[in-house]
């Protein structure tokens, strides 16, 4: 039933989870100002995981496996596909103090030194060290807006 | 027993499936979804992944009567 409640606070029962069901499938609800204006929006996935030695996901939503390409080197899957492949993917690694400082790329290769368009159901995502080279790093962290 | 998805990937390497426990998905069900189309694959035990990965790039893996993602 369509409807709106005018409320200053949403509030669960204690030991509830609060829930924002929206009536429209794969969408998220949206978030708005005063005057209507879509001002916001909610992370649709993401990951953290552990790229060296015995590679694992810590947490994570939406996601339902990563996939190790090599070095530093990481497909993200998607447990519920996105509506399109222009989404916004952001990450961000730890930095071994061994190896020059350490950064994320997005929709990009180090095994094959490319970039991979990203699709509805995955992205590559790779961990890089500012010589170019691909590198393991113990915190890989991606989230995914849209 | 932990599990991994083992398949060749496009550039001749090995690709390793992790999968997310929280996804609620079965191993089999990922390999379904997360396999690329005409791959060979085969799950494994985590405990068959080698945790040295110095020559990550270079690991090889036998396919032999593999699955094959249809």
């Amino acid at each position: 039933m369509a409807g709106t409640v005018v409320a200053d606070q949403l509030e669960a029962a204690s030991t509830s989870t609060l829930v924002l069901k929206n009536g429209v499938a794969n969408t998220p609800p949206t978030i708005q100002d005063s005057a209507g204006t879509q001002i916001g929006t909610f992370c649709r996935a993401w990951v953290n995981f552990n790229g060296t030695g015995t590679v694992a996901i810590r947490s994570s939503f939406n996601v339902s496996s990563i996939t190790d390409n090599g070095t530093g080197d990481y497909t993200v899957n998607f447990t519920t596909a996105m509506p399109d492949a222009n989404y916004s993917a952001v990450g961000n690694c730890t930095t071994n103090s061994s190896f020059s400082v350490q950064f994320v790329s997005m929709f990009n290769s180090t095994v094959s030194n490319a970039n991979v368009a990203p699709t509805t159901s995955a992205f590559r995502v790779s961990t890089r060290e500012t010589t170019g080279s691909g590198r393991d790093e113990e915190y890989v962290i991606v989230s995914v807006f849209r | 027993m932990e599990k991994r998805i083992v398949f060749e990937n496009e550039n001749g390497g090995v690709s390793i499936i992790v999968p997310a426990a929280e996804c609620g998905l079965t191993i089999e069900e990922i390999a379904a979804k997360d396999v690329p189309v005409g791959k060979p694959y085969k799950i494994v035990d985590v405990a068959d992944i080698p945790t040295d990965r110095e020559f990550r790039n270079a690991w090889t893996a036998d396919f032999t009567n593999a699955e094959v993602k249809a």
